[in-house]
């Protein structure tokens, strides 16, 4: 059997930032990065208006493309290498959103999907107007940000999103309440100041 | 309102739960009375009625779209035509927006795509080719093309067409999953007889291209918007033209690129365009190039580049016949192209089935292929001619030669060794030795290098000089096949095989003139070698008998030569060493250990003086401060342990950070912070103790990264994980030492599948399997519901332990003494209590 040696790295990167190793984060970065951003640019790039692609889906693609374990048990590291991704997701999405908007109008926004419900509508926004939101709530609580960044891109579960940021159920789904509900107040009224 | 402050948020937070809990009459008072101050508590309501009014708001995750300018929702969401509900935009081309939309009747349940004429479209030419486009749909009817449902007006004038929901994924989608050669075949394949319909029906279909074409999830190509089909007009030859220029430039044929009439011919070129990109995974113009004048240039004056030159795996099957199939579709002049799409489809099936295939190849073609073909420069490929050119040019000056007499005919031997002996297994090893992955070439090099040493050997006569440039390179083999400190192909029965040979010829030679310092040398590193491969192998006595011969030529080098700081430090060197061995077997010669190390340090300090800033002096010096470590610890004087360790890490570390690229500095600091560590251990002091660990484990993944052929990287890192692995239990959860042990186990099974006689590795793969049913039997231990099948883990791993140690001689002793005798025994009566316990569950 051939060991795939940059697997067995990447989980030991992925094990070392979650015992908060200094560091780690950087060295996790750097292994992981470039194959993220190609997976998530590919689709983009084949991306055209109206069209919508999944980031959980980019989230998985790059799991399955850089973590293939042995003996396919280590469901944990795959969880704590999920929540790592969704990071990095989120970063690499704002970084090409924000290229987009400074690009030419017709260039398009990338935007995101926030609520629909068919016959009700929906609601979508700026990535990076998120991101901005997203990074306004880290202020008042890091926590709840990073159960967003975790639940929305990296499509984790509540379960899951405890075990990754070493939280109770309950801790994790209180403050995934409250943050979706400040985002959704905090997206309306800038969507009030623009109308205006 | 001014922002809260994170704590007024904390207390938001603390209330927000609750006050979602109490029935909406009496929240307000609840919220009054628990939060007293104003912000928090007008805060606390407003989410509240938010969170009201959108529950589900975020719950599906992240769902990205792009969006020309900033239109935030769509108002046609929900938006009914006819007995349509629009549900979302699926797509958006050249004439207007898809909808995916549902048929709201009580009825039936219908999903279809609507097409509407997008706004800025609305002239009247606009609408005319709208309403044409309907005309043409409505006629088609085949399965390989999406069909018109209905069609009608909006309010507003916009007219819509209705049309079949298909299934699946674009063209351009399904080709990112990497299908096969044959999977894409197939698909193409199946385009072809839905644009041979339309053509048979009098439509071009003038807009072939990946978004336009879906993949249904059985593998069927279904053709959609007919966006700039034409009717032939059948009474002006077959021929019109056309009236305006939409189509999509990378798939257009350089006629329509001109303006020029366009026919069936059109669709043949984008058919080939389209072949080419699924093949080739390239555009066959102006690849890269985002301007639209550029691809228009290109499509009308280049050629494609060859196919078979992409970077596919299937590259090789495209040279030839398929190559030839697509580059007849792409030629500039529509005469050239074949005559129907059901030529075209003909002779791929042909090509699949091994028929015959009527596409011709112009000249140009074979000759870009010779082009490549010398240009294909692979390492390998390389380095065989490299080998070959030596060979070569040996056996010429060897036969050239062969009529003179013997001396002339040794010098040609030997001339041929050195050649050998230098260019391939130093100069080229060296030059490759680096190479990340380089181990598999390295073992090309040394199996051809192997042929020759034997041949030269088998005629060489009895040529000192010969003997000793043969033991040279018989060392490096070994020192190729297995070596401490390096990478290695772990390949531990030939490396003992290559220095036994080595060593054979160095005591001839040696022989032969007793009093040679350089003989002598080369033979004590030949022993240094060999007996570390006998460690590995748990031969403890051949071992020492090697130690002690190295010790005698040392000391003997040294003593007739009383001014060289060298030989006088590598005398008390090996001393020390030896003596190191016996002390740990025998544990009374702790002190007597202690002064030798004492004596080589400063020794290598002299040799330092000597050489300023030279790496060998350097790494010795680390080195002996490591051992001076391991001797303050078997005299029991700990904090002198410390404090040696740290000298060690202090100078290994800025050795490994002054050349990041090497592994050897990398592999000395590793064992620096496990010897220290393992003092920390021994000490008590877990947390340091963990923490060197992790860093050395960090090293050596970083080292397994850089090497995927590395054998003894990784069964170090196996070694460190098993045997480091109480420290992390002291720590951490026990699931996280299953997981360790695991990862260690990953690496053993490699390294048995590798090298199946190395003992060492054996050993450890029987040693993890015991540690891990230990853990599970402590887990099992904790009793609950998964107590029995824990049992039932461990029993399994002791089972697979004693099967892993089932073929270690019992003699065998390894690193630090540890045998196979005692893991057999532990895993034995464990297994026993496994059974006991899983019988008593019952």
């Amino acid at each position: 059997m051939e060991m795939r040696s940059p697997d067995a790295d990447i989980t030991g990167l992925i094990r070392a930032w979650r015992e908060d190793a200094p560091g780690a984060l950087d060295r996790l970065m750097e292994a992981t990065y470039p194959s993220m951003k190609d997976i998530a640019m590919q689709r983009l790039r084949n991306e055209r208006a109206g069209h919508t692609l999944q980031c959980t889906a980019l989230v998985n693609e790059a799991c399955l493309r850089l973590i293939r374990h042995p003996n396919g048990r280590e469901w944990k590291d795959r969880t704590h290498f999920f929540a790592f991704a969704a990071r990095v997701m989120r970063g690499i999405l704002v970084d090409y959103g924000r290229a987009r908007r400074t690009a030419k109008r017709d260039a398009g926004q990338l935007r995101v999907a926030l609520y629909s419900r068919p016959g009700e509508g929906a609601m979508d926004a700026d990535v990076v107007d998120l991101n901005d939101a997203l990074d306004d709530l880290e202020k008042l609580n890091a926590v709840q940000s990073r159960v967003v960044e975790l639940r929305y891109f990296g499509g984790l579960s509540i379960e899951e999103a405890a075990e990754a940021l070493d939280l109770s159920l309950s801790t994790v789904k209180r403050d995934w309440l409250l943050a979706k509900t400040w985002l959704r107040r905090r997206l309306l009224e800038g969507r009030a100041a623009i109308d205006q | 309102m001014r922002p809260l402050t994170s704590e007024e948020w904390g207390r938001v937070r603390a209330l927000f739960e609750g006050a979602l809990a109490v029935a909406a009459p009496k929240r307000q008072s609840w919220i009054n009375q628990h939060a007293p101050d104003k912000p928090v508590a007008s805060e606390v309501y407003e989410l509240i009625s938010c969170y009201e009014q959108w529950p589900d708001f975020l719950e599906e995750s992240a769902n990205l779209g792009l969006v020309a300018g900033d239109v935030p929702v769509s108002p046609l969401v929900g938006r009914r035509l006819g007995p349509w509900r629009l549900e979302r935009e699926i797509g958006r081309g050249g004439m207007g927006v898809v909808w995916e939309a549902v048929r709201d009747d009580q009825t039936f349940q219908q999903r279809v795509a609507i097409k509407i004429l997008s706004a800025g479209l609305q002239s009247s030419s606009g609408i005319a080719r709208f309403v044409e486009e309907r005309q043409i749909l409505a006629n088609l009817s085949h399965p390989g093309i999406a069909r018109l449902l209905d069609g009608g007006s909006m309010e507003d004038g916009s007219p819509y067409l209705v049309m079949e929901y298909v299934e699946g994924e674009r063209l351009d989608e399904w080709l990112a999953h990497s299908p096969s050669l044959g999977e894409r075949l197939r698909v193409f394949l199946s385009i072809c007889p839905a644009v041979e319909y339309a053509h048979r029906h009098l439509i071009v279909h003038g807009d072939l291209k990946p978004a336009n074409i879906m993949v249904t999830p059985d593998g069927e190509a279904m053709l959609l918007d007919f966006g700039v089909a034409k009717l032939l007009d059948t009474g002006s030859q077959g021929l019109t033209q056309t009236r305006t220029r939409l189509f999509s430039p990378r798939f257009a044929s350089p006629e329509q690129v001109r303006g020029q009439p366009v026919t069936t011919a059109a669709d043949v070129h984008a058919l080939g365009v389209l072949l080419y990109l699924m093949l080739t995974e390239r555009q066959p113009y102006a690849s890269g190039s985002e301007d639209t004048l550029e691809v228009m240039r290109a499509i009308c004056s280049d050629e494609p580049p060859t196919p078979s030159t992409a970077p596919v795996p299937w590259r090789k099957a495209l040279r030839g016949e398929l190559e030839a199939i697509m580059l007849q579709c792409l030629r500039k002049d529509p005469e050239e192209r074949y005559r129907s799409v059901h030529a075209l489809s003909e002779d791929i099936a042909a090509w699949r089935d091994g028929g015959p295939v009527r596409a011709h190849r112009p000249g140009w073609v074979q000759r870009a292929r010779k082009l490549v073909r010398r240009n294909r420069a692979l390492s390998g490929a390389i380095m065989l001619a490299v080998l070959s050119m030596i060979g070569g040019s040996g056996v010429a000056f060897w036969q050239a030669h062969q009529a003179r007499q013997e001396r002339q005919r040794a010098e040609v031997r030997f001339q041929q060794v050195k050649r050998l002996a230098h260019s391939v297994l130093f100069d080229l090893h060296d030059a490759i030795k680096d190479l990340p992955g380089s181990t598999a070439a390295r073992r090309l090099l040394v199996q051809e290098a192997l042929e020759y040493l034997r041949e030269l050997e088998a005629t060489g006569g009895n040529n000192r000089e010969l003997k000793s440039e043969l033991a040279a390179a018989y060392m490096r083999v070994g020192d190729v096949q297995t070596s401490l400190g390096r990478a290695s192909t772990g390949d531990s029965a030939a490396a003992m095989q290559s220095l036994l040979n080595a060593r054979r010829l160095a005591v001839s030679a040696a022989l032969a003139n007793p009093g040679e310092e350089r003989q002598m040398q080369q033979l004590r590193e030949i022993d240094i070698a060999l007996s570390d491969v006998y460690r590995q192998q748990g031969d403890t006595k051949t071992r020492r008998e090697l130690r002690a011969e190295v010790d005698k030529i040392s000391a003997g080098l040294a003593a007739r030569h009383p001014q060289d700081r060298k030989l006088r430090f590598l005398a008390l060197w090996d001393r020390a060493w030896t003596l190191g061995e016996g002390g740990r077997a025998e544990g009374g010669k702790a002190t007597e250990n202690l002064g030798a190390w004492q004596n080589a340090l400063s020794a290598a300090r002299d040799v330092l003086a000597l050489e300023p800033g030279e790496p060998e002096p350097i790494r010795y010096l680390a080195r002996c401060y490591r051992n001076l470590g391991d001797a303050y610890k078997n005299t029991g004087d700990r904090a002198s342990a410390l404090e040696s360790y740290r000298q060690a890490l202090a100078i290994d570390d800025k050795r490994a950070s002054a050349e990041p690229a090497s592994a050897q500095p990398k592999m000395d600091l590793y064992f620096d912070l496990v010897a220290s560590g393992w003092e920390h251990h021994d000490a008590g002091h877990e947390q340091a103790a963990v923490v060197e660990f992790e860093r050395a484990a960090r090293l050596l993944r970083q080292i397994c990264a850089s090497d995927p052929d590395d054998f003894f990287a990784r069964l170090e890192l196996a070694k460190l994980l098993i045997t480091a692995a109480p420290s992390w239990q002291h720590f951490r959860r026990e699931a996280e030492v299953i997981d360790r042990l695991r990862e260690a186990l990953g690496y053993l099974e490699w390294a048995r599948a590798r090298d199946p006689n190395n003992l060492d590795a054996r050993l450890h793969h029987g040693w993890a399997l015991v540690e891990l049913g230990d853990a599970w039997a402590r887990r099992a231990r904790l009793g609950g519901l998964q107590a029995s099948d824990r049992w039932r883990e461990a029993a399994e791993d002791y089972t697979k332990s004693l099967a892993a140690l089932s073929g270690i001689p019992a003699g065998s002793r390894f690193d630090d003494g540890v045998g196979a005798g005692p893991l057999i025994e532990r895993a034995t009566s464990q297994l026993a209590l496994c059974r006991s316990r899983l019988v008593n569950g019952r």
